[in-house]
């Protein structure tokens, strides 16, 4: 640490990360950090310290540097929990640099396109109506997330990557144990699990000479046909796929209608000009930030990252989403939920740089047709309980576990 | 005004589409960025200015 940094950063280390106790707004504790800089230190559960990002575009100045690893085995690696040091025999997408990255993103990247997405519009407007008319046979008060917003992305992904949905209870079930990190023998075992399912149905994929349409039997045949890919690395490829297609996508339909819900005007809003929508959704990934702890890296050099401040080799970043999304010098009154913003700054909720969501298009696709879906067909829809009942989850991704709806 | 694309450093992340979708397309076979119109109007300004802000990767340019 050079005399520099000493100086913006004098006081003692706040610990860091913090819970949320409303769902849609960032952890209380956050406040501490306002005013205090673009970078500042935090000391995190194994008393390591980590560089913090608060300011918007220093995020994106040095998410877009590839001097900033993700390779979460590196000793100098942010890990917030014990979970998160989880050893594994493998790397996944989101954890590689170039020029690894890029040879695997680059083999899904015709498949995750704007114009693919929307063409995924109408079949998931479909799904998004029949879910509906279950719903709309059940009486209320019913749970939105298991019986709408859980759904929904489970669908689509599964038709999406030529999973069959019938098995979704058993990698519904792992995939949100893996989510929360509850302990490094809970990942390995979860990971374990997903991996064998998947690497079992590869099998019958490869064997079968037409199989279901889906990404999986594309790159099967594909880039493993031809050796491009390895097996072991389409099979973690896949578990990737397969969890951020489904658990953050969820949460956005829950927690985005919850917001709504809590935000009267906005939802009048929105009700009155439908067109408003996508608009809407980018408001809801800025505000809700539910990915909130995922954007970390650790230096592989010395990197000057503001005037006279230094990120030296080997130390560890976190880009809360959350800070640097209500970064009132990037967003005009950054903690007001307004739907139809005229910002210049975007929201770096789905990342930026090399690793930006790979599956942003169909995400947003997916939850403007959900939204679309609930308030167009149940005109009265409203919350069942007092909103402080509805109470926060945390782990990997924030959420909440249950949001009882009547209309 | 003159835009072009960087194909090397594109991560296919779709966002110039996004932001000026008379200007950018995304490749069927690949993926990554194509320049509709290498020559755009006065009015597409605003949009490729954007474009160009969002990239993640910085492989798209304006001149001029």
């Amino acid at each position: 640490m050079t005399a520099d940094t000493e100086a913006t950063t004098d006081a003692a280390p706040i610990s860091f990360p913090h819970t949320r106790g409303c769902p849609y707004e960032p952890p209380a504790g956050y406040d501490a950090f306002k005013g205090k800089g673009a970078l500042q230190k935090v000391v995190l559960y194994d008393n390591t310290i980590s560089w913090l990002v608060t300011d918007h575009a220093l995020a994106r100045k040095l998410l877009g540097d590839t001097r900033l690893s993700s390779n979460r085995t590196h000793p100098g690696y942010p890990a917030l929990s014990p979970a998160e040091r989880t050893p594994l025999p493998f790397r996944m997408l989101p954890d590689m640099d170039p020029p690894e990255h890029d040879i695997q993103r680059r083999l899904l990247l015709p498949s995750f396109t704007l114009k693919r997405a929307r063409q995924m519009r109408p079949q998931i407007e479909k799904t998004s109506n029949d879910l509906l008319d279950q719903l709309l046979r059940k009486q209320p008060p019913v749970d939105l997330v298991s019986e709408y917003a859980v759904q929904l992305p489970m669908k689509i992904i599964c038709e999406f990557l030529g999973i069959p949905y019938q098995d979704h209870a058993f990698f519904e079930d792992r995939g949100y144990k893996l989510e929360k990190l509850e302990s490094v023998e809970s990942v390995q075992q979860m990971i374990g699990e997903l991996c064998g399912y998947l690497d079992e149905l590869i099998t019958r994929i490869a064997a079968n000479p037409d199989p279901e349409p889906g990404l999986l039997p594309d790159l099967v045949q594909g880039p493993l046909a031809t050796g491009e890919m390895s097996r072991q690395d389409l099979v973690v490829l896949s578990l990737v796929m397969l969890n951020s297609g489904h658990v953050t996508t969820s949460q956005m339909i829950a927690l985005g209608l919850f917001t709504l819900f809590q935000h009267p005007d906005q939802l009048a809003q929105l009700r009155a000009d439908l067109n408003l929508m996508p608009s809407a959704v980018e408001e809801l990934l800025r505000y809700l930030s539910i990915a909130d702890l995922n954007t970390k890296r650790v230096a592989m050099a010395d990197v000057e990252a503001i005037d006279g401040v230094v990120i030296a080799e080997g130390e560890a970043v976190i880009v809360p989403n959350a800070l640097v999304n209500r970064d009132p010098g990037a967003f005009v009154n950054p903690d007001v939920f307004d739907i139809d913003r005229t910002d210049e700054a975007r929201h770096l909720a789905l990342g930026f740089g090399a690793h930006q969501c790979i599956g942003q298009h169909l995400a947003k696709v997916e939850v403007e047709v959900a939204l679309t879906g609930l308030l167009t067909r149940i005109p009265t829809l409203a919350l069942a309980v007092p909103a402080s009942e509805v109470e926060p989850v945390t782990g990997g991704v924030e959420g909440i576990a249950a949001l009882p709806v009547t209309w | 005004m003159r835009v072009s694309a960087d194909i090397g450093k594109c991560v296919g992340a779709g966002n110039c589409v996004m932001n000026a979708e008379s200007v950018f397309d995304q490749d069927d076979a690949t993926g990554k960025v194509v320049v509709l119109d290498e020559a755009p109007p006065e009015s597409a300004r605003g949009d490729i200015q954007a474009a160009v802000r969002e990239c993640p990767s910085g492989a798209v340019r304006l001149e001029g």
